[in-house]
């Protein structure tokens, strides 16, 4: 394929990349676009024709085509396959040299002083401050292979596509492509397929569960130093936050308890005894105040069991609670 | 012959409508970002822990006897089963006469990040179902589970059977371990407890991050190609905008319940193998002995249909029916065809038993 047709594609399918159509850029897009890149498409038309003046410019366009699906089909749709994926395949190389580029800005942060304090052992007054900076570089370093490792199946999936796509275009088999939609969505429906075959496999399945935990570990190193500052700051911690945490949830838990116990209490009380039921279904009250009655354990016995395990008595809490919290969430 | 019949005039031509298409319906989705979900009216008939409990005001003044509860997943909210005219599954099943009561599990904030699946379905779903059943004096109601909710509603029915007359599943994963069952294969390896620990709820994003890794070509390219080019139809815009709204409107997953559905479900499989125990009690599939309607979709790409049909290894009841519907894990309840179909089906089944 001729170099200036090739630009020709490319011009649109730029074009594309850059309209709201991709999912890229949407801000700022107006409806002119689309109408000043087909003007720019017609010129750059006029002038792949500019050579043969005798023709006008679509006729020489597809004089060119019809040439094209003669004698060279395979060439041309394999140009169509590799113009046609090198935007995903240079998302893919871009995400790619990202992670390159913030590896090295990483490093270049660190310096001399990131390398050293990795490889020193952790020990004097600032050890566990070095520790804890040594997990997160060693986390910040096995993150980016795991990243590297996903983009590689990333863009292997997209090379299965890419190798796909083309023998299914070179395959007369089927019915024609006679528009661009079509040749899109049967892009879509192969790219799809070869992506699945790739995801599914047990490798891709070990290297996903990899990153992630690889990211969840950068996490949690981060979340240490986080630790250690608020604690020499005097400001409260997420763990401080987690031990708050913890004693609400134990607190509205026994709050529900009590007002469950209380509420089924008071349906004895209005009910008496269970009913043996002679005609039609049992109601709701009933079934709870069965239940209950099941259930409950004697007051004194549960508080002293509560006691004997070391746990404080429901009652000990009972004033707070209700200041705490309102009664809708029992 | 060559497969491809595309000269440059015709996609010049291509181009410039879609082109032409894209702009008007930009055009239209500016007139349209404050659209709204849910068109049904209903009313709150119980408010807790952030839980809420809707009754759906009946068309008719007569209903069926037999009230139904909608169970819906904690992974985006419950507006899905109420989109639009013409386009709800509340709407259909008060068409047919049922009593509908919906659940709204709202959303978690910080505080609930210890609330797990014993308080979902030992605490919140009790306490809805028996706020219906004093309600309407009555033993036992309907539940209907959507996707996640199913899962919930086959474990509570497990461990209430006495409260629940009959139990339709819609789309919904009960054997986390098959072939097709790409959500699974992508959390096998993950570390869920130190995710969870290093990350605390799980945020929305974060899920529909991984929701759209299933189909990356089709969610994130095509679906837009498709909408840009179609002719500027209002309604159409509409339904698409509403849908782009109700996807991404995705409630944190606390902690806990992460961590739970996570490990018991997805990677060990827990309810498959009777292994399952909420709250000291276990989850015992043999206690299923009510009437089941278990529903799946045939294009499923979230709840794989044998993942659905694996609830037919668990069961004893012998009213357990399966069907299949055309059509996604969302095209069940929001399709065009979805309003003569699963309301239909859950309507001639609920006569029939």
């Amino acid at each position: 394929m001729p170099d200036d047709w090739a630009a020709v594609w490319r011009q649109w399918t730029q074009f594309f990349e850059a309209s709201p159509l991709s999912g890229g850029r949407v801000e700022g897009w107006s409806p002119m676009d689309p109408l000043t890149g087909y003007r720019e498409f017609l010129e750059s038309l006029q002038k792949l024709a500019a050579p043969a003046s005798s023709l006008d410019a679509v006729d020489r366009i597809n004089e060119f085509v019809r040439s094209l699906k003669g004698a060279a089909a395979s060439d041309w749709s394999n140009e169509i396959v590799s113009v046609w994926s090198s935007n995903t395949a240079k998302s893919a190389s871009q995400a790619r040299g990202k992670i390159n580029d913030s590896a090295a800005k990483l490093e270049s942060v660190f310096g001399t002083w990131s390398s050293e304090l990795t490889n020193l052992p952790a020990i004097g007054p600032l050890r566990e401050w070095q520790q804890a900076s040594q997990n997160l570089h060693h986390a910040l370093l096995n993150e980016r292979q795991a990243h590297l490792r996903l983009t590689d199946h990333v863009e292997q999936s997209l090379s299965l596509a890419q190798e796909r796509f083309g023998a299914y275009l070179r395959d007369d088999r089927g019915p024609p492509i006679t528009s661009i939609r079509i040749l899109y969505d049967d892009w879509i429906d192969i790219a799809e397929d070869s992506y699945q075959k790739i995801v599914m496999s047990e490798t891709f399945s070990k290297d996903f569960g990899a990153f992630i935990n690889a990211n969840t570990r950068t996490r949690l190193a981060l979340k240490a130093i986080q630790q250690r500052g608020a604690e020499n700051t005097g400001l409260p911690s997420a763990r401080d936050f987690e031990l708050l945490l913890n004693q609400l949830n134990d607190l509205t838990r026994e709050v529900a308890d009590l007002r469950k116990d209380s509420s089924v209490s008071a349906m004895d009380v209005v009910s008496g005894p269970p009913v043996t039921r002679t005609t039609g279904p049992a109601t709701a009250k009933q079934s709870l105040a069965k239940m209950a009655a099941r259930q409950r354990k004697p007051r004194k016995v549960a508080v002293a069991e509560r006691r004997k395990n070391g746990k404080k008595s429901v009652s000990d809490h009972e004033f707070t609670i209700d200041k705490i919290l309102p009664p809708d969430q029992a | 012959m060559p497969k491809i019949h595309l000269g440059p005039d015709l996609i010049a031509q291509e181009l410039a409508a879609l082109a032409k298409a894209s702009a008007r319906n930009l055009q239209i989705l500016r007139q349209l970002e404050n659209v709204q979900l849910g068109v049904t009216p209903r009313e709150v008939i119980l408010s807790f822990e952030g839980v809420t409990l809707y009754r759906y005001k009946a068309h008719r003044t007569k209903t069926k006897t037999s009230p139904i509860l909608l169970v819906y997943a904690l992974v985006n909210r419950p507006e899905m089963t109420d989109l639009q005219h013409g386009r709800s599954l509340i709407a259909a099943l008060l068409d047919k006469g049922f009593d509908v009561y919906l659940i709204d599990w709202g959303y978690p904030g910080f505080t609930h990040r210890l609330v797990g699946l014993s308080d979902y379905i030992c605490r919140y779903l009790d306490k809805c179902v028996d706020h219906v059943r004093e309600r309407l004096n009555r033993e036992r109601i309907t539940l209907l589970g959507i996707c996640q909710g199913g899962t919930f509603s086959v474990c509570y029915a497990a461990l209430n059977p006495g409260k629940v007359e009959r139990l339709v599943t819609t789309v919904t994963p009960i054997d986390f371990h098959t072939q097709d069952d790409m959500l699974s294969h992508l959390i096998r390896h993950v570390d869920i407890d130190a995710l969870v620990d290093a990350h605390g709820n799980i945020s929305g994003d974060l899920l529909n991050g991984l929701f759209l890794l299933l189909k990356p070509y089709r969610l994130l390219q095509q679906k837009y190609v498709r909408f840009f080019e179609q002719a500027g139809d209002i309604e159409a815009a509409a339904l698409f905008m509403r849908m782009e709204k109700w996807i991404f409107d995705s409630p944190m997953l606390t902690a806990q319940v992460c961590r739970e559905f996570g490990c018991w479900f997805y990677q060990e499989n827990r309810l498959m193998r009777g292994e399952l125990r909420l709250n000291d009690e276990k989850v015992d599939p043999v206690k299923l002995t009510m009437p089941i309607l278990n529903v799946y979709a045939s294009n499923d790409h979230l709840v794989p249909p044998a993942s659905s049909r694996g609830l037919a290894k668990l069961v004893s009841s012998s009213r357990y029916n399966e069907e299949e519907v055309a059509g996604g894990h969302i095209g069940v309840y929001i399709g065009s065809r979805a309003s003569n179909s699963l309301p239909v089906l859950i309507d001639e089944w609920v006569r029939a038993n």
